[in-house]
């Protein structure tokens, strides 16, 4: 790898670090699986976004388009996770932002912009990556996709390094359904979002006054009077 | 030692991963996970259905979501330690040789320190070398010749 390269995925890592971003989901019904390896990690995200697509439910009616002949989605083309998998995906969900758009409250709108988020991302990663030997861009990207899947974002908070604070509410959270959440209350929703919160920025501080430490250690190393 | 090995194990599978995660009440088959990815980002998800089986079992929700909180600030706690499983130098080496370049942000599961220095203090020392080395080199050769004539007359 070039030295260029390598300033570069510090520098994005580093860079990424300028903003913090806390979601919090309710999953109903399901039980915690750990993230498999990333060859059935792929497979797996990659089918739980072709469901979501097909989902009668969802009344999406995903259909893709090869050449001059456009036809629907179906299960198969998704199920290996490869890039062309993901790149089926990412124009499959496209198509529908594109066939109209969702009015502004409609909750299928994030999860299909998530879908082809993800999904031109990691189809990106994996024109250059061997999914046996991932890098750590594709690790990191695959391991939200698994966490997050297709649920929707309840409560998510935003902060940037100049202090600006977003946070953005399902209008799930203002719903007067007692159900609507089974035995969880919204209070609690917003408990455990506050707790992962104050880690979040917790760890922040303590990183930036690490750096801030060490970065000074290393200019009086350097430019201060030195007792040899 | 078995800590040791548990604390290792739970490195291996932040590597392999991608990110920590703090699963409450327990790691099989938990209501309340928190993935800490190594970018700083937090996703937090409740299981429902678990919570349910919990509060019906009489925990409270309040209980459940002070435990959580917990597990986090303690986890927190280990990564900002100066030292992790291994020494901060070792950590490095390891973390820019053994992963290579792409393993950087893997730092972050030895400790905070490790991890300050591979995605800040490193790149600004490889932008002021790229910048302009012989500034660079200029003032790294005395400080090293400087180091090294120190550790000498210690020897003898």
């Amino acid at each position: 790898m070039s030295g260029a390269g390598f300033g570069a995925k510090l520098g994005d890592l580093a860079g990424a670090l300028l903003t913090l971003e806390v979601n919090t989901i309710v999953k109903a019904g399901m039980s915690a699986q750990k993230m498999p390896e990333t060859t059935v990690a792929l497979s797996l995200v990659a089918q739980e976004y072709g469901r979501f697509l097909l989902d009668p439910r969802n009344g999406l009616s995903p259909m893709l388009k090869a050449g001059d002949v456009t036809r629907p989605l179906a299960d198969s083309d998704v199920a290996a996770g490869d890039q062309a998998a993901y790149e089926r995906l990412r124009d499959a969900a496209d198509a529908i932002m594109l066939s109209g758009p969702l009015p502004a409250d409609d909750e299928r709108g994030p999860i299909l912009s998530r879908i082809k988020s993800n999904s031109a991302q990691i189809a990106r990663l994996l024109a250059v990556t061997d999914p046996k030997q991932p890098t750590q861009e594709l690790t990191i990207l695959l391991h939200k996709a698994w966490d997050v899947g297709t649920e929707l974002v309840i409560m998510q908070t935003s902060l940037q390094v100049d202090g600006d604070v977003i946070t953005r509410l399902s209008p799930s959270m203002m719903s007067n359904d007692p159900d609507r959440f089974g035995p969880i209350d919204p209070a609690f929703i917003s408990l455990v979002h506050n707790n992962a919160l104050s880690t979040a920025t917790a760890q922040w501080r303590s990183l930036f006054d690490l750096a801030a430490e060490l970065v000074g250690d290393l200019g009086r190393r350097l430019f201060g009077p030195h007792t040899g | 030692m078995p800590r040791a090995f548990a604390a290792l194990s739970e490195v291996l599978r932040m590597v392999e991963t991608g990110a920590v995660e703090i699963r409450t009440p327990d790691d099989n088959d938990p209501a309340l996970v928190t993935a800490i990815q190594l970018d700083g980002d937090i996703v937090c998800s409740i299981y429902s259905r678990r919570v349910g089986m919990l509060v019906g079992a009489g925990e409270t929700l309040d209980g459940l979501a002070a435990r959580h909180r917990d597990a986090m600030a303690a986890r927190l706690g280990a990564m900002t330690a100066k030292v992790g499983v291994i020494s901060h130098p070792v950590a490095l080496l390891m973390t820019l040789s053994a992963w290579g370049v792409g393993g950087a942000g893997y730092a972050v599961a030895f400790d905070l320190r490790t991890y300050a220095w591979s995605v800040v203090v490193l790149p600004l020392l490889h932008w002021g070398l790229r910048r302009s080395p012989r500034f660079v080199l200029r003032w790294a050769i005395p400080l090293i010749r400087r180091r090294i004539a120190r550790q000498v007359r210690t020897r003898t």
